[in-house]
C-alpha cells in the first residue's frame, strides 16, 4: 500500500518535473530497498600475452600462443546494489576497473564470473534503458545537428511525429542549448558537446544513466558548471545515475554514495554515504571532511 | 537533410538521363551512300577547304586583346579589391601569359604551326567543328559513355567495399582476387575487352569502369573500417539494431572518404576514357583526336585536348561542390 502510493507520487513528480524542465530542489526521493541494479560477486579478467615488448590483451584465453601469458584481473568480487533514484559515484585510481564495471552495466562487456541484474533480469547486452554518456565528446555524431543527435534515440525507439518533437525540445531546454538546435557539433565547444551527449542519453527517460568520466577532458570552470547541471538534471528526471570519476572533489560534490575502489585488482574498499543536501558548498567544513576522508581512502 | 535528398534525386536523374538518352546520329550532316549501299563517309568531317584557318582571328589582335584584358583585370583588382577575387585574377594572368607566349612563338616562326598550332587556329577550328555539330556529337558520346561506366563503378564499388569492410570471411576470399586484378592497368584489358564485348560502347565502358572502380572500392573499405568504435557503441546503446549501425553510423561517417574515392575514380575514368576510345568505338573525343591524328589535322588534336581539359575541370568542380554541400558537417 505504502509502496504503491510512493510509486504513484514519484511518477507524477517525474512527469511534472520533466514538463517544467527545471529543477525543484529537495523533491528528489531515493527509494531505499528498490534496487535498480544488483551486482553479485562480479569478477572480470583479461588475458595478457607479451613478448619482446609487444603486448596483446584479449578476453579469451589463447591456448597455442608463443607469447608469455598472464592473467590481468580488472575486478574481483564486487558486490553492490544501486537503489532507484540514487546518485552513485565510482571512485578509484586509474586502471582500477571502475570503467570496466560501468561497461559491464551498460552491456558492452560481460563479467567473467558473477551476476549483474537490472531490475531482476540478467543484463544481455546494451539496452536504451541503461543510457551511457561516454568519456570523449567525440561520441556525439558529427554528421547530425544537435537536434538530430538528440532525436536519434526516440527515432530508434519508434517514437514519431509530435511526441518526438516535443520530447526533443524539452530535452534541449533541459540541457540549456536552446538556439543551437541546427548547429553541427564542429561549431560547439567541448562542454556543449558533453551536454548534447547527456541530452542524447536522457531523452528516452532511461532507468539508469551511466556516465564514464564525462568531464575528464574539460577545464575546471566548465567542469564545475556542468556538475551543477548534472545535479539539476538528476533532480528533475528522478532516475539513478552512476558516475565514474577519478576526481575526489567531483565525487564528493555530486553523489549520495561514493564507492571507493582499490588499485588493481579492483575491489570495493569502502562505501561512503554523503549526507549533505544539494546544492553543496565546496568550502564548508562537512564537505571538506568527506573530501579528506575520500582522499585518505584513495591514497592508502 | 532536405538538401541531401535534393542532390540525391538530381544525381539519380542525371544518371537516368545519361543511361536512357538516345544515341545521337553518328554523323553531322547528310549521310552519303555509294552505289552498293554502304556508308562511305559517315562522319562528314569538316575539312580544311571548308573554312579558312587563320583568317578568322588575327594573331596580333589576339595577343594584344589578351594583354589588354590582363591589364584591365589588374586595374579592377586594384580599384575594387573587395569585389574582384584576387586569386582568380592571378590565375587568369598566368593562363593569359601562357596563351600570349604560345601564340608568339608560332607567330615569330620559331616553331612550325603544324607542330604546335597556335591558340587562334585551335579556336577557329573548334568553332568550325561546333558550327557543324561535329564537336557536340563527340562530347555527348564521350560523356555518356563516361557516366554510364562511372555510375556502374559507384553502384558496384560502394556495396562491394561495404561487404569487404564488414564481413571478415568474405573479405578473406575476395580481397586477394581484387588485389590481383587491381595491379593490371585497365588499358591492358583492351584486346580482351574487344574480344569479349565486341566493337562499340561495351568494351570502352568496361575499361572505364575498371579504372574508376578500384579507387571507389578501396576508399569505401578504408572509410568504413575507420568508423569509430565509440560511434557504434553509442548507437547500439541508444537502441540501434544492426541495420541502424550500417545506415546511420557507418555510411555517414565513411561518406567523406567514399566521396574522395569517387572523385579520384572519376579522374582515372576520364583518363581511361580517352585511351579506350582510341580503338573499338566510332565516336567520342578520344576517337576525334585519333582520327585527326591520322589526317595530320593537328589543330583538331589540340582542340580535342582543350575540350577534354575544360570538361574535366567542369565535372570535377561539380563533384567538389556537391561534396562540400553534402559534407557540411566537416
Amino acid at each position: 500500500m505504502m509502496r504503491a502510493s510512493v510509486e504513484r507520487n514519484t511518477a507524477l513528480q517525474r512527469a511534472d518535473n520533466f514538463a517544467a524542465g527545471v529543477s525543484a530542489a529537495g523533491t528528489k526521493t531515493i527509494q531505499n530497498g528498490r534496487h535498480v541494479i544488483e551486482i553479485e560477486n562480479v569478477s572480470k579478467s583479461f588475458f595478457v600475452y607479451s613478448s619482446n615488448g609487444e603486448t596483446v590483451i584479449t578476453e579469451k584465453k589463447r591456448f597455442f600462443s608463443r607469447k608469455k601469458p598472464c592473467e590481468l584481473v580488472a575486478l574481483k568480487d564486487v558486490t553492490l546494489s544501486i537503489d532507484h533514484g540514487e546518485f552513485v559515484s565510482f571512485l578509484g585510481p586509474s586502471g582500477c576497473g571502475k570503467s570496466t564495471l560501468l561497461r559491464i552495466l551498460a552491456g558492452f562487456e560481460y563479467p567473467s564470473s558473477g551476476n549483474v541484474k537490472c531490475k531482476g533480469e540478467c543484463i544481455q547486452g546494451p539496452h536504451p534503458q541503461r543510457a551511457m554518456v561516454f568519456q570523449s565528446e567525440r561520441a556525439v555524431f558529427p554528421w547530425l545537428t544537435v537536434e538530430g543527435n538528440i532525436s536519434l534515440g526516440p527515432r530508434l525507439q519508434g517514437t514519431e511525429g509530435e511526441v518526438r518533437k516535443e520530447r526533443v525540445a524539452k530535452t534541449i531546454e533541459l540541457i540549456e542549448l536552446k538556439g543551437f538546435e541546427k548547429a553541427y557539433p564542429k561549431t560547439l565547444s567541448g562542454g556543449m558537446l558533453q551536454r548534447v551527449a547527456v541530452g542524447r542519453a536522457i531523452v528516452n527517460h532511461p532507468e539508469l544513466l551511466l556516465m564514464d568520466e564525462p568531464f575528464g577532458a574539460l577545464d575546471a570552470q566548465t567542469r564545475n558548471n556542468l556538475q551543477d547541471h548534472v545535479i539539476r538534471i538528476w533532480q528533475s528526471i528522478d532516475q539513478s545515475i552512476v558516475f565514474v570519476t577519478h576526481d575526489i572533489e567531483e565525487a564528493a560534490y555530486l553523489s549520495n554514495r561514493v564507492i571507493v575502489f582499490t588499485a588493481r585488482p579492483g575491489r570495493i574498499r569502502e562505501v561512503v554515504t554523503i549526507n549533505l543536501p544539494h546544492p553543496r558548498e565546496r568550502t564548508s567544513p562537512e564537505f571538506l571532511e568527506y573530501r579528506n576522508h575520500l582522499a585518505d581512502l584513495i591514497r592508502h | 537533410m532536405e538538401l541531401r535528398k535534393t542532390i540525391f534525386v538530381l544525381v539519380l536523374l542525371m544518371a537516368l538521363g545519361f543511361l536512357t538518352a538516345p544515341l545521337p546520329a553518328a554523323y553531322g550532316g547528310e549521310q552519303v551512300y555509294d552505289q552498293k549501299g554502304g556508308p562511305v563517309d559517315t562522319w562528314n568531317r569538316p575539312m580544311e577547304k571548308e573554312f579558312k584557318v587563320g583568317d578568322v582571328y588575327s594573331p596580333v589582335h589576339f595577343m594584344i586583346g589578351i594583354a589588354v584584358a590582363i591589364l584591365v583585370l589588374h586595374l579592377l583588382k586594384f580599384k575594387f579589391p573587395k569585389v574582384v577575387p584576387v586569386v582568380l585574377v592571378r590565375a587568369l594572368t598566368s593562363v593569359g601569359i601562357l596563351l600570349i607566349s604560345w601564340e608568339l612563338i608560332v607567330y615569330l616562326h620559331w616553331v612550325r604551326s603544324v607542330l604546335l598550332p597556335p591558340p587562334t587556329t585551335v579556336i577557329a577550328k573548334l568553332q568550325g567543328h561546333w558550327a557543324k555539330h561535329y564537336l557536340q556529337i563527340h562530347i555527348l558520346a564521350s560523356v555518356q559513355r563516361l557516366f554510364t561506366a562511372f555510375f556502374l563503378a559507384i553502384l558496384t564499388g560502394v556495396p562491394l567495399g561495404f561487404l569487404i569492410a564488414n564481413f571478415r570471411r568474405f573479405s578473406d576470399y575476395v580481397d586477394p582476387l581484387l588485389n590481383l586484378i587491381r595491379v593490371i592497368p585497365p588499358p591492358a584489358w583492351l584486346p580482351f575487352a574487344i574480344l569479349w564485348f565486341g566493337i562499340g560502347n561495351p568494351p570502352a565502358i568496361y575499361i572505364i569502369w575498371l579504372g574508376s572502380f578500384f579507387p571507389i572500392l578501396l576508399n569505401t573499405i578504408r572509410g568504413i573500417r575507420n568508423t569509430q568504435q565509440i560511434h557504434i557503441e553509442s548507437i547500439v546503446n541508444l537502441g540501434g539494431k544492426r541495420m541502424d549501425v550500417y545506415w546511420r553510423v557507418m555510411l555517414p561517417s565513411a561518406f567523406p572518404t567514399i566521396f574522395t574515392g569517387i572523385r579520384i575514380g572519376f579522374g582515372i575514368g576520364w583518363v581511361c576514357l580517352v585511351t579506350a576510345e582510341l580503338v573499338a568505338v566510332d565516336a567520342g573525343l578520344g576517337w576525334m583526336i585519333e582520327d585527326a591524328r591520322n589526317l595530320l589535322d593537328t589543330p583538331t588534336v589540340l582542340g580535342g585536348m582543350v575540350v577534354i581539359c575544360i570538361l574535366g575541370i567542369f565535372f570535377d568542380t561539380i563533384l567538389r561542390k556537391t561534396e562540400q554541400s553534402i559534407v557540411r558537417w566537416q
